[in-house]
C-alpha cells in the first residue's frame, strides 16, 4: 500500500513540476514572480474543454489546440501588460501586483464564458491499467509521467543546446548588454512567455483529463503549490523545480498516510514556510537571495 | 491616449457598480405593504462562485413557486413577489446581504444559503432583525436556535441514520467515510458516530476508517489507499459532487466492487454527466424524488424541466416547499407583517413536495427520507427501505 501510496505522489509531483517549470522559466529570465500563472493554468484546462468537448477534436489536436490557445494568452499578458511597464521603467512589485490582477481578470472571464459550475471533463487516454509489483499503474498516469520527462527533457535541450537558448540565459544575467550584442530581447521574452504558457496548458489538459472535472479557481490553490515548488527546488532552475514538484507531490501523499488527509493541503505551504525560512534560496539555488524574490 | 484609457476605465467601473447593485436595490416603496403591493420574498443564495449550480436552482425553484401561487390568485387577493440576492456562499458576504434585506422593510421572509457555516452566520442577523428564515439546505444542528429561524431540510442525524440504514440494507461487513475537513464534515462524523453508539452491538456494518481532504482537493487517491487497506466494501461521503466524482471515478480504478453511498447533494444531472459509469450502483437518501408518482411532484417537475431543461434537485424541492410555507402563513395569519409570519409558521401544516410540512416549536421541519440510486445512467427510487430514525432504532 505504501508503494502505491508513492507511486501516486510522484504522478502528483510531476503535475506540481510541469507548473513550477513556468513560473522558473519568466523568473529566470525576467526575475517575476509570474502569479497569473495559475490562472494560466485553467485557462489551458478550458481550452482543452473547448477543444474536446464542444468541437469534439481528438487528444492530439485538442492538445495542440490549448497550447496555441494559451501560449497565446501568455503572450498577450506579457505584450499588453508587462512589456508596457517594462519600458517604463517600472518596480518588480509593480509588476507582481498587475500580474495578480491578470490572473483574476482571466480567472473571471474564463467564469462569465464557461459559467462557474464544475464541468466534466473527458477521460483521456483510457486504455485500462496494469500492475507493477502490487502498484497499480493507469495509462493517464503513464503519459503524464512520460509527458513530463519529453516536455523537461526538450526544455534542458531548448535553454542548453540552442542559440535561442543561449540568448534567455544571456537575457537573464543582463538584459542591457544582451540587447547591446544583438540579441533580441522583447523576441526571447515573448518566447519565454509562450514556452510557460505551453507547459501550462500541458498540465492543465493532464490535470483535467486525470480527474475528469475543469472550474474556474482549479488554477488558484495549484498555482500557489507549484510556486512552493519552484522555490523549494530554486526558483529560476528548471531541474530544480522538477525536484521540487516531485518532493512536495511525495510530502502531500505520505502527509496523508502519517497525519491524515486534512493535513495534506497544508504540506506544500509548511514546505514553503521551511524553506523560506532555513535556505531561502531553495535546494540547487545559489545564495544571492537579495537579487531574488 | 491615456486621458481616453483613464475615462474608460473609470466607466468601466461605474458601470461594474452599477451593474452590482442593480438587481439587489429593489424598491423601498409600500413600506408596510399597502393592499395593492406585491408581498416580497427574499432569496439569498450562491448564484456566482463555487456552489452556483446549486444556488441557482434552488432560486429557479422559488420562483415556480410564487409564480404557482400568483396563478392561482394569490392569498387573500394579494400577489407574490420574488427578489434574489448573491451570498456567493461566503459568511462575510451572507451577513451584508442579510443586513440589507432585513434593512428592506418591504420584504417580509427570507429563503435560502447553501452551507451551513454561511448559513449560521446570516441567521444571527436574521434573528437580531426580527426577519422570519426558513433554510433549506443547511444541516447543521445548531442552526434553529432563535424562534425566527426555520429549516426544511434534513439534518445530520438524519442523514446519518439513513446513511447507516443503507449500509446495513447492503448487508456490508466493513465501511467507510471520507468526508471534508468543515463544519460539515466534522458534524455528519459525530452524528455518525452517535448513532452507532445509540445502535449498540445490534448493527453489524463496522465503520472501518475516517478519512478527510480540504476543500479543493481533487486527489484523493491518498484517502483511498488508506480506505482499500483498512478493508473498507463501501464507502461513504457527503462531499458535494466536485469532490464526490474524482473520489469516486479514483476509487473504481483500485477497486471494482467497492459500493458507493453519498448525498443529496450529489442528486443532480451534473453528478450523472460528470461520472458516467462510475455512478451506476450508488446510492443517496433524499427527502425528494423528481421520478416520483406523486401528482404535485410530477405537476412541479414537468414546470420546472419545461422552463430550465432539467431535473429539479432535492434542494428544489424544499426550496419549493419553503416558498408555500411562507404563502400559508400570509394567509394563516391574515396578514403580511414578519411577526405575524413568524407565529403563523407554527401553526401551517400542509401537504408539500417534500412530504408533510409541519415547523416543530423549535422551527425543524423533520423530513422522512427514501433512497434512490443510479442504474443504467438514470435515478431510480428504492422505496421502503428507509425508516425514521426512531423507527429504525426501535425495529433493531
Amino acid at each position: 500500500m505504501l508503494s502505491q501510496q508513492i507511486f501516486n505522489g510522484l504522478i502528483l509531483g510531476c503535475i506540481y513540476a510541469l507548473l513550477a517549470v513556468g513560473y522558473s522559466l519568466v523568473f529566470g529570465i525576467l526575475r517575476l514572480l509570474n502569479m497569473s500563472h495559475g490562472a494560466v493554468y485553467t485557462a489551458g484546462a478550458f481550452m482543452g474543454l473547448l477543444g474536446a468537448s464542444y468541437l469534439h477534436m481528438g487528444a492530439v489536436p485538442t492538445i495542440l489546440f490549448a497550447m496555441l490557445l494559451t501560449g497565446a494568452v501568455n503572450v498577450c499578458i506579457n505584450r499588453a501588460v508587462l512589456q508596457p511597464l517594462r519600458e517604463q521603467g517600472a518596480a518588480n512589485i509593480t509588476m507582481l501586483i498587475s500580474v495578480t490582477g491578470v490572473s483574476y481578470i482571466i480567472q473571471n472571464t474564463l467564469m462569465l464564458v464557461f459559467g462557474s459550475q464544475k464541468l466534466p471533463f473527458p477521460k483521456v487516454f483510457d486504455f485500462g491499467s496494469f500492475r507493477v509489483g502490487g502498484v497499480l499503474v493507469t495509462s493517464i498516469q503513464v503519459m503524464i509521467v512520460l509527458v513530463t520527462v519529453v516536455l523537461l527533457g526538450a526544455l534542458g535541450l531548448i535553454t542548453k543546446h540552442t542559440r535561442t537558448g543561449l540568448a534567455m540565459r544571456c537575457i537573464s544575467q543582463n538584459p542591457k548588454a544582451s540587447n547591446m550584442v544583438g540579441i533580441d530581447v522583447r523576441w526571447i521574452i515573448s518566447f519565454t512567455f509562450i514556452v510557460s504558457g505551453i507547459c501550462a496548458a500541458i498540465a492543465g489538459y493532464m490535470v483535467s483529463g486525470y480527474y475528469q472535472l475543469v472550474y474556474f479557481t482549479m488554477g488558484t490553490t495549484a498555482g500557489l503549490k507549484a510556486f512552493a515548488a519552484a522555490v523549494l527546488g530554486g526558483i529560476g532552475i528548471l531541474s530544480g523545480s522538477v525536484v521540487g514538484g516531485i518532493l512536495i507531490g511525495l510530502c502531500e501523499a505520505l502527509a496523508t498516510v502519517v497525519f491524515g488527509g486534512e493535513y495534506s493541503e497544508a504540506t506544500a505551504y509548511v514546505i514553503l514556510f521551511l524553506v523560506l525560512l532555513i535556505k531561502p534560496s531553495g535546494l540547487f539555488g545559489k545564495d544571492d537571495v537579495d537579487e531574488k524574490v | 491616449m491615456k486621458k481616453l484609457i483613464a475615462i474608460l476605465a473609470a466607466a468601466a467601473m461605474l458601470l461594474s457598480l452599477a451593474v452590482g447593485c442593480g438587481q439587489k436595490d429593489g424598491p423601498d416603496s409600500g413600506k408596510d405593504g399597502t393592499s395593492n403591493d406585491p408581498i416580497r420574498i427574499a432569496y439569498v443564495g450562491p448564484l456566482t462562485g463555487d456552489n452556483a449550480e446549486y444556488g441557482q436552482t434552488m432560486s429557479n425553484a422559488v420562483q415556480i413557486a410564487v409564480e404557482d401561487v400568483n396563478a392561482a390568485g394569490g392569498i387573500g387577493g394579494r400577489t407574490f413577489e420574488l427578489v434574489t440576492f448573491d451570498d456567493k456562499n461566503d459568511a462575510t458576504e451572507a451577513t451584508t446581504v442579510a443586513e440589507k434585506v432585513c434593512s428592506d422593510k418591504s420584504i417580509v421572509g427570507v429563503i435560502g444559503h447553501f452551507s451551513s457555516g454561511v448559513a449560521l452566520a446570516a441567521s444571527g442577523v436574521y434573528q437580531e432583525n426580527g426577519m422570519p428564515y426558513i433554510a433549506i439546505s443547511a444541516a447543521h444542528p445548531d442552526l434553529c436556535q432563535g424562534d425566527y429561524i426555520f429549516r426544511n431540510n434534513a439534518l445530520y442525524d438524519t442523514e446519518a441514520s439513513s446513511m447507516l440504514q443503507t449500509m446495513a440494507s447492503k448487508g456490508v461487513s466493513k465501511f467507510g467515510i471520507l468526508v471534508p475537513n468543515s463544519d460539515a464534515g466534522v458534524s455528519v462524523t459525530t452524528e455518525i458516530q452517535k448513532c452507532l453508539d445509540q445502535f449498540g452491538d445490534k448493527y453489524a456494518p463496522q465503520l472501518a476508517t475516517i478519512q478527510r481532504f480540504d476543500d479543493g482537493t481533487t486527489d484523493m487517491n491518498a484517502q483511498i489507499q488508506e480506505m482499500i487497506a483498512a478493508g473498507c466494501e463501501a464507502v461513504y461521503t457527503n462531499a458535494p459532487y466536485a469532490q464526490a466524482v474524482p473520489f469516486m471515478t479514483q476509487y473504481r480504478t483500485y477497486d471494482q466492487n467497492v459500493q458507493f453511498v453519498v448525498t443529496a447533494a450529489c442528486f443532480s444531472p451534473t453528478f450523472l454527466e460528470a461520472a458516467g459509469d462510475t455512478a451506476n450502483g450508488c446510492v443517496l437518501a433524499t427527502s425528494f424524488f423528481y421520478g416520483s408518482a406523486n401528482a404535485a411532484v410530477k405537476a412541479f417537475v414537468d414546470k420546472y424541466v419545461k422552463k430550465y431543461d432539467s431535473n429539479p434537485s432535492n434542494f428544489c424541492g424544499q426550496s419549493y416547499d419553503a416558498a408555500y410555507s411562507f404563502f400559508y402563513a400570509v394567509e394563516k395569519a391574515g396578514e403580511a407583517t414578519r411577526d405575524g409570519i413568524r407565529d403563523a409558521l407554527h401553526e401551517i401544516e400542509f401537504e408539500g413536495l417534500t412530504g408533510m410540512m409541519r415547523y416543530n416549536e423549535s422551527g425543524e421541519c423533520l423530513k422522512q427520507q427514501t433512497l434512490v440510486g443510479v442504474e443504467d445512467g438514470k435515478w431510480v427510487e428504492y422505496p421502503g427501505v428507509l425508516l425514521s430514525a426512531t423507527d429504525y432504532l426501535n425495529s433493531l
